[in-house]
Formats: C-alpha cells, structure tokens, sequence
C-alpha cells in the first residue's frame, strides 16, 4: 500500500485541485488512519459465497418515464448558491481538462 | 518507411428529445444559460434519475439500422471523474451493457464498398457546456443531462477520406432515422478520432493519438491527412509517437496537442444503483424495428429503380433528406421524375443558394413545381419559359396562374404556326435557298424568325417540324 505521506497528500489535493496547508495535511493523514483501520477491519469479513449486491431490489423493472417536460428550476434559484456569476454562466477558475 | 494507417472514431450524438436523459427538464438548444436544468440535472443532493422512454427508443432505431445486437435489458453504470462540466461527479453511461453491440456502417471507399464494423453503441448523459476564456471558464447547465448515443467503430478505417466518409454516411444514417439533428457545427454530433500508424505488413496498433471534437466532416479528413503526415515524418526521423489528445486548429489546418495522456485514467466504473435494471418488451423492440424509416441506402435504390435516376442525381438527392423528402413530393404529382430531379437538383438549389433559405425555409410548392414540369412536357411552355415560372413558383404563385398572367402560354395551335410559319418563308426566299442547297442550319434561322413573330410563344420542337414540312413543299 502507497505510504500516506505529506507528498502523497499534495499529489491528491494537486489532482483534485485543491488547496491544502501542512496542518490539514496531518488532520488528514489522522483521518485516513483511522479509515484504513476500519477497512482492514472490514476485509477480515468472510465474504465466501457471498455475492455482491448493487440494487436494493434484485428485480428488473419495465418503467420508463414518458418524454414530457415536467419542470424546471427558475435560473435565479439554480444559481443562488453560486459564488460567481458571469452573464447567467457559473464563472470558475479555467482549468482545461 | 512505408506506414499503414489505423483509425477508430467515437461519435457522440444528441438524441432528439423533449427532455433530459433521466430528468423531466426540456432540451432545448440556445436557450438562456442554465435556464433548462432541474435538481436532478444539477446533481442536487437526493435526487433519483429516471429514464426517458423516447431516448432509449431512439437508441434502439439507431442500433438497429447500424445492425447492431440489441440488448433489451437495459442497465446503466457511473463513470467517475471530478471536473467542472459534470455536477454530480460521475457520468449515468452504459459501460458494462450498451445497448447495441457489434453492428457495421457501409461506405463507399476507394476498394468499393466497404464495411466498418462497430464495438458498440451506448447511451448516455452530456455534460455541461464550458466556454474558457481569459476570464475564466463559463459553465452552462442546459446540455447537462441531454440524452447521447455514442457509437464506437473498430479501428477499420485507413485513410482521411475513409474516416470522412464513415462520418458522413453516420450522420446520414441517424438523419434519416430523425433520431439526432446531427449539427455537427452545432454540437448535436461531436467526433473524436483515434489515430495511429504502422509499419506495413505488421498487425500490432501503433502509439495512437486522439483527436477530438472535430466539428465538421471536412475537418476530419483534413485533420487525418495532417496528422498521418505528422506522425509518418515523426517515425521517420526516429521518433516516438507521443499518446496525447490533441486538437484540430482551423486556421493553422494542423493538429495540436491538447494534454498528454499517461496511461488509461482509472474511472472507476461501477453499476449505477440508483437506475434498476429494466427490461425492455419483445414486442416494443420488434414494433421500433418493423417501422423504421427508409434510410439512405434504401432510397438510393428506390430512386433508380423506380424513379430511373442515375447513381449521381439519386445521390445528391438522397445526400440531403430534406431535399429528397421535396423530390418525393414532386413525384407524387408527375411522371417525369427525371426532370423533376433536374429542376429539384440544380434550379431549386440555386434558387435557395441565391436567396440565402434552407430548405425548411423553401417557399416551392412541389404540385407547383410538378404541375409546371407536366406543362412542359405536354408542350405547353417552352424550357426558356419555365425558367420565369419557376421565379414566380419560388414566390408561391401557381404556375398555370404565372402563364396565363404573362401570356406565356404556348403556341401548339398548328394553324396559326402554320400562318406565322408561311409568311416567315415568304419573306426569307434566301434561306429556302440555302435549305434547299444542303445547309440546314438555315432552319434554326428559320425557326428564330417564328419565335420572334410570336414573341416567344410558338412550341420551338412542334415550329421545327412544321418549318421542315413547309419546305419540302416549296
């Protein structure tokens, strides 16, 4: 398994596009700790024969949504908890994929 | 070194619908900036996607005029990335179960006919719409959601102009099915096109590069035929081709790199828990099938079988359905198909050209054309004449309304061209001389004469006859 170091950590913010200080780095590195305790707890289920569940329902359906428009959200709602508004457009920092 | 080139292309193509693929929001292309979305387009907390009826439809008419094995049990699965075109983090696409598998497009190519034969045609959401400028990036949520088939080729194609062919007779395909408006300039079909060389005679792929969101069908070939030429000289030189994506820059009609691409990136597919497998009915399936429309290839074959049309006239035709779709039209109301495939090919296009319409905007009438086609046939106006009628027809006015406003009709009365014929042979005594002594181009003289003394209304071919048995009497 990758060492969680400092480097680790602003690889992942970097790649996220984050921004992380050292003392959020060492907050995070205690976090992650304490997850991969639980997930080595986790991995010591037996978990022979069991198969994997992905729906809540193991059933198929037929259902599907006629093509009618039901509604939409007013622009100034679907915006409100934007920070930056440029022209009716989410305006964000340029980051080419 | 001689290279063989190796290409594969996945299109990306809108389906026409009302609404979002798993959202009761409208499609609508140009709307205001985020002015289309709801919660569930938006990735809001809780939301639950629900699919749309006539986009899984259209995805079943697409797969099955490419030939493709339909699968009626329809499942979705989340491709997960983090960027800001994609509110909820991860894509609903169909990774593990596409809808059609297999399946093959025919194209025209230097060999013949030739066959691309498909992996796969899924559907899927679009992402948000992003414009980067030195501002920043501006999003708009509208497209976020709208349904998308994309439809994955093997890497059969050798050549730009294969590739542009393959694209064109695609998009021909689905335009016919009216299950996209595949407006490439528009965005509602978007090509990427995998590309690489190698050496003849060797079967292993070369480094491939990827060259995206090529926005015209001319644009892929000319970005093929640059980029064989960049990657030939490269390998030439001793270099390695680098795996990138790159982009086609129009004004420089060259390629050029995007982003490098390290390895496969990881998106951690998984099935999307939220969408239930569902099972499509047989008897659904079957119904799509049976009422297709009739594609490209199937109405070439009509248009010269039973139309008589050569390859040419049925394949520009047919290369623009809405002109074909008028050319039917016009052929509901006369036997003479091939004129009406002239006037419908080169004087209606004209026509359009000049006033700047499309076709949705064509003001012809096709009974008008027809009936104006019917007229000359049965020598009612001359060609030269109907070329004015068919000015009036593209302002809507009945042509039989045209003729007998301007007193155009023609002049088919044998008594009174045989006067008008007689009293020109009177008065050109030279020109029965010349005929008699062998030149014969003293009839077209002849025939100018009794047009002019009709004032253009005499039926040239029925004038040229009786001119002929006038001067055999003298």
């Amino acid at each position: 398994m990758e060492t969680k170091d400092q480097a680790y950590f602003k690889r992942l913010a970097n790649q996220l596009m984050f921004d992380v200080s050292d003392q959020e780095i060492k907050e995070l590195q205690t976090e992650f700790e304490i997850l991969e305790e639980q997930i080595k707890m986790l991995e010591r289920i037996n978990t022979d024969g069991v198969e994997e569940m992905i729906y809540p329902f193991e059933q198929e359906t037929q259902f599907l949504r006629d093509d009618v428009v039901d509604h939409t959200i007013a622009r100034e709602d679907a915006l409100e908890n934007v920070k930056a508004v440029m022209a009716g457009h989410v305006h964000v920092p340029k980051v080419v994929k | 070194m001689k290279y063989e080139t190796v290409i594969g292309i996945e299109i990306h193509c809108e389906l026409k619908t009302k609404t979002k693929m798993f959202s009761g929001a409208p499609v609508t292309f140009g709307a205001p900036a985020n002015s289309c979305v709801n919660e569930i387009d938006l990735g809001h907390p809780g939301i639950l996607p629900c699919v749309n009826k006539e986009a899984v439809r259209l995805a079943v008419m697409a797969a099955t005029a490419l030939h493709c094995e339909i699968d009626p049990l329809v499942k979705f699965d989340r491709k997960n990335y983090y960027y800001s075109d994609l509110p909820k983090g991860f894509q609903i696409t169909q990774q593990f179960h596409p809808i059609g598998t297999g399946g093959y497009v025919e194209i025209e190519s230097e060999e013949g006919v030739k066959q691309i034969r498909l992996n796969r045609i899924h559907m899927e959401e679009d992402t948000a719409k992003q414009f980067h400028n030195e501002a920043g990036t501006l999003i708009d949520f509208n497209r976020a959601g709208t349904p998308l088939i994309e439809i994955v080729s093997e890497a059969d194609m050798r050549s730009g102009k294969e590739a542009a062919a393959y694209v064109e007779k695609l998009r021909s395909i689905l335009h016919y099915l009216g299950v996209s408006d595949v407006k490439m300039e528009e965005g509602s079909m978007r090509c990427d096109v995998n590309i690489s060389l190698r050496e003849v005679g060797t079967t292993a792929f070369g480094v491939k590069t990827e060259i995206k969101n090529l926005n015209s069908i001319a644009n892929v070939q000319k970005a093929v035929e640059y980029e064989i030429q960049r990657q030939s000289e490269l390998l030439d030189q001793g270099e390695s081709i680098i795996q990138e994506t790159r982009r086609f820059d129009e004004a420089k009609k060259a390629t050029v790199s995007m982003r490098k691409k390290e390895g496969n990136v990881d998106y951690k597919y998984f099935p999307e828990p939220n969408i239930l497998p569902i099972r499509l009915a047989d008897d659904w399936i079957k119904e799509i099938q049976e009422h297709l429309p009739e594609l490209p290839d199937a109405r070439i074959q009509r248009y010269q079988s039973d139309y008589g049309l050569n390859d040419y006239d049925a394949g520009v035709l047919v290369n623009n359905r809405d002109l074909a779709n008028f050319f039917d039209c016009v052929c509901e109301h006369t036997g003479e198909y091939k004129l009406a495939a002239n006037w419908t090919i080169v004087e209606l296009t004209a026509a359009l050209n000049k006033a700047n319409y499309k076709m949705d905007q064509n003001p012809c009438d096709p009974k008008h054309l027809a009936d104006m086609i019917n007229m000359m046939k049965a020598g009612e106006i001359s060609s030269k004449q109907a070329k004015t009628v068919f000015e009036e027809i593209m302002l809507g006015k009945d042509p039989k309304t045209v003729v007998e406003e301007k007193g155009m009709k023609q002049m088919s009365d044998t008594t009174e061209l045989l006067r008008m014929i007689n009293e020109v042979l009177d008065q050109n005594p030279k020109s029965i001389e010349d005929f008699k002594n062998g030149k014969d181009r003293a009839i077209g003289f002849l025939v100018g004469q009794v047009m002019k003394a009709s004032k253009g209304q005499a039926n040239p071919a029925m004038t040229n006859q009786l001119i002929k048995e006038e001067l055999s009497k003298r």
